[in-house]
């Protein structure tokens, strides 16, 4: 008799944390702009390509923006097998004159993350100054802090 | 006859080929007889189209290449067979030899001239443009330039061989080097 009342039992009990659990999940899946963020110093930057990998945490890329300076406004090339995942490679060119120098955002990654906050690891695959010379270049993420919680 | 005449059987009697028994079972039946009549208009139907169909130039253009093709294909392998067996080894080591050639003097030239950066004057269609072994950004940016420039075009850079070097080759190169089907250094 015991037995053949424990399936409605877990039924109801299912029910009613059903909503608290969908809260809990709500409450801890947020949205976070990563900002790319190059270092080039005195030189002036002409092409970067970059790759983002999630080393830890759950996070998937959502969308891609470009930079600031006017040379990267545009959304840079990227796979778009690498949305809904958890590695892009993101590149960009630009033949404009006069070229951006300095720390630059050349472009924006959209995150979806959930529970505690992820490691991100960043690495410049290639970089080249305006003459299609290599460029040495320093690359940061930068997370936003003003990310849409939902 | 009490049965129904088959399509076959009407068919036949259509072309006067019909048995005389069945000609008589048609002329007393109206279910056989309305049967002959579709089948007659419909043999009317379907004669008008073909005599007015026209074979297009290009299609018997087509028809006649794939013939000349598949016969020299087959005076080729004629040719093969006449060949005296003692000399075969020679076709292959000819051609061997001439691709060693070539590659000995492609080697040797490559050795010579260091890459140019700033010059992509012989790209591959592998979209390599500064030919460091690698497709980046950084080859998209170098026929972004050369395009923006008064530059010749080599037709190599047609990385879409769509017979033009331009915008697309380019967004070409970039999109095969964000590929994440590829392996990044």
């Amino acid at each position: 008799m015991r037995h053949r009342l424990l399936p409605g039992r877990a039924a109801l009990m299912a029910l009613a944390l059903a909503p608290a659990a969908l809260a809990l999940a709500d409450e801890v899946a947020r949205f976070r702009p990563l900002d790319i963020i190059v270092d080039v110093g005195d030189r002036q930057l002409a092409a970067y390509q970059i790759e983002l990998v999630v080393r830890s945490g759950d996070a998937t890329i959502v969308g891609v923006e470009g930079g600031e300076p006017a040379a990267f406004k545009a959304a840079p090339y990227y796979d778009p097998a690498a949305l809904a995942g958890g590695r892009i490679v993101i590149a960009a060119y630009s033949t404009d004159d006069p070229l951006p120098s300095g720390r630059v955002r050349v472009a924006t990654l959209h995150m979806r993350e959930l529970g505690e906050a992820p490691r991100y690891q960043v690495k410049v695959l290639a970089a080249a100054s305006g003459d299609g010379q290599p460029l040495s270049i320093a690359v940061e993420v930068q997370p936003r802090t003003t990310g849409g919680e939902r | 006859m009490t049965e129904h005449s088959t399509e076959l059987d009407l068919e036949l009697l259509r072309t006067g080929e019909a048995d005389p028994a069945i000609a008589r079972h048609v002329a007393g039946c109206a279910q056989c007889r309305d049967r002959l009549a579709r089948l007659e208009r419909d043999a009317r139907a379907l004669a008008m189209p073909l005599a007015a169909i026209e074979v297009p130039a290009e299609c018997d253009r087509a028809i006649l290449a794939l013939a000349r093709r598949r016969a020299g294909f087959v005076a080729e392998q004629l040719e093969r067979r006449r060949r005296p067996r003692w000399l075969r080894p020679l076709y292959a080591a000819v051609p061997l030899a001439a691709a060693a050639s070539i590659i000995f003097f492609v080697t040797l030239q490559r050795g010579a001239q260091a890459p140019q950066a700033t010059a992509p004057l012989a790209a591959a269609a592998t979209g390599d443009i500064n030919r460091d072994g690698r497709v980046d950004i950084v080859d998209a940016l170098l026929l972004a330039r050369a395009l923006k420039s008064d530059q010749p075009h080599d037709p190599a850079w047609d990385q879409n061989r769509d017979g033009r070097v331009d915008q697309a080759d380019v967004d070409r190169i970039a999109q095969a080097a964000v590929s994440l089907q590829r392996r990044h250094p």
